[in-house]
């Protein structure tokens, strides 16, 4: 048990950022990505000692992440009212680095939730297409369409928001 | 890769550049490791959002059916059977599985519960040597606590096996406890005879049901009920292939839940058994949160 602990401890330390990195592009901010990636990995952690040797622990783990995302976020759907309109972000500048960081999630955002995920675990996670496939329980080619649709969306956003905020 | 996915990496990259000092998800972990160990154990059973949203859709189907079909005395029979059993002390031996494409996990758990004195002593494979509850006070084992060498158990007050919500949402980190998922079957209506079944010292009829009349998830168990009237096993499975959440939103987003077999599998024995439960040595144990 001990040892076991000893690993997935190292494994957290290991990797722990990696999937943080993941997890804010999945849900917008901080705080809610931290929240994410502790639960996951208390679902981790539960299955840990039978993916040890031949198990994928990354592959696990992000798959609990966008299990419980989508879990999360069905709850909202179910017990909350949804707001019309996202909350607004601050942005002071699109040069200042944080700003671009705050201004690309917020636009990551407002993509659908099944464009948001695959975008974020296909350029975010840069795991290959059949892998996002395979996890999502999709085609590849409906992955391929939906990382399209999520780039160029993504894209057109983050230019009108570009446009706004500079008068051109 | 073309410019348009090498700008997206750029992008990306550049959303999480901003990472807030201070984040230990080692630190935040270990408190909800410990809270996930004492919910797993406090409960004896782990059941995935699939078998929670069963219950919960399942809650409505069964609510809604008619209760003079043919089966109703046999829904009768069990019913009376669960009410009995979780009106008494017993032992029970829990297993639990929940797998989805490329993964999964299980567990064994067993424990001896008194409901009316408010005892429990339960172990589970995942996590021994285990959880009381005793004198309104749960207690969790753990080998080793950081910074209080020679403690070994956490102890913190709490209402005797509360029972969560089922209607949860999918949760996938919920789960009930034998008690709630007794209840709810409760409400069943429907069930038809599969024929005799017998056990270590009982002989009985064990009966089977299904429920959940959408497409999502299919909800199916037997009930083994003794010639004394109580239920002696309860297995319950849900299966979905994947569905799709309605858009529902203004925004207009739609969700979809994989595909997952969840099956939990409860076996009573002991009943009337006295349960004794002692409270770990005061002086190897400290308060949570510590």
């Amino acid at each position: 048990m001990a040892d076991s602990d000893e690993q997935f401890t190292a494994y957290v330390r290991d990797r722990g950022e990696h999937h943080l990195r993941v997890a804010v592009l999945l849900t917008g901010d901080w705080h809610a990505a931290e929240d994410l990636v502790q639960a996951s990995l208390v679902k981790l952690y539960r299955a840990w000692p039978n993916l040890r040797g031949d198990g994928d622990p990354d592959a696990y783990l992000r798959r609990i992440m966008v299990n419980t995302h989508r879990s999360w976020w069905r709850a909202r759907w179910r017990h909350e009212t949804p707001a019309g309109d996202l909350p607004e972000t601050v942005i002071a500048d699109f040069a200042d680095g944080q700003a671009l960081a705050a201004q690309v999630r917020q636009a990551l955002q407002t993509l659908p939730r099944q464009q948001r995920i695959v975008v974020a675990l296909r350029y975010g996670a840069d795991l290959p297409e059949a892998e996002v496939a395979r996890m999502l329980g999709r085609s590849i080619g409906t992955v391929k369409t939906q990382a399209h649709r999520g780039l160029l969306a993504l894209r057109e956003i983050l230019r009108e928001d570009h446009y706004e905020r500079n008068g051109s | 890769m073309n410019e348009t996915e090498a700008e997206a990496r750029r992008l990306l990259g550049a959303a999480t550049e901003d990472m807030p000092p201070g984040i230990d998800l080692l630190a935040g972990f270990g408190a909800a490791r410990r809270r996930e160990k004492a919910r797993r154990t406090r409960r004896r059973a782990a059941v995935s959002a699939g078998l929670l949203a069963a219950a919960a859709s399942a809650t409505a189907v069964v609510l809604t059916a008619g209760s003079s079909s043919p089966a109703f005395a046999s829904a009768s029979t069990v019913t009376t059977a669960l009410t009995r059993t979780l009106a008494q002390s017993y032992h029970v031996s829990e297993q639990t599985s929940y797998t989805f494409k490329g993964g999964g996990w299980h567990d064994h758990c067993t424990g001896q519960i008194d409901p009316v004195r408010k005892l429990d002593a339960s172990t589970c494979s995942s996590q021994p040597p285990g959880y009381l509850q005793v004198g309104g006070y749960s207690y969790l084992y753990q080998p080793t606590i950081a910074g209080h060498p020679g403690k070994h158990w956490i102890r913190w007050r709490q209402a005797f096996h509360p029972d969560p919500s089922l209607d949860t949402g999918g949760a996938a980190d919920s789960n009930v406890t034998p008690q709630k998922l007794l209840s709810e079957l409760k409400r069943l209506t429907k069930v038809s005879v599969v024929g005799p079944v017998s056990g270590p010292g009982w002989t009985g009829t064990r009966y089977a049901f299904a429920y959940g009349s959408s497409a999502q998830v299919r909800y199916s168990g037997t009930v083994d009920v003794d010639q004394h009237g109580r239920a002696r096993a309860l297995t319950l499975t849900a299966r979905s292939n994947g569905f799709h959440i309605p858009a529902a939103t203004p925004q207009g987003k739609a969700g979809y839940f994989p595909a997952f077999v969840a099956t939990q599998s409860l076996t009573f024995s002991d009943f009337g058994a006295q349960v004794i439960v002692t409270a770990p040595p005061a002086d190897q144990t400290i308060p949570w949160p510590a």
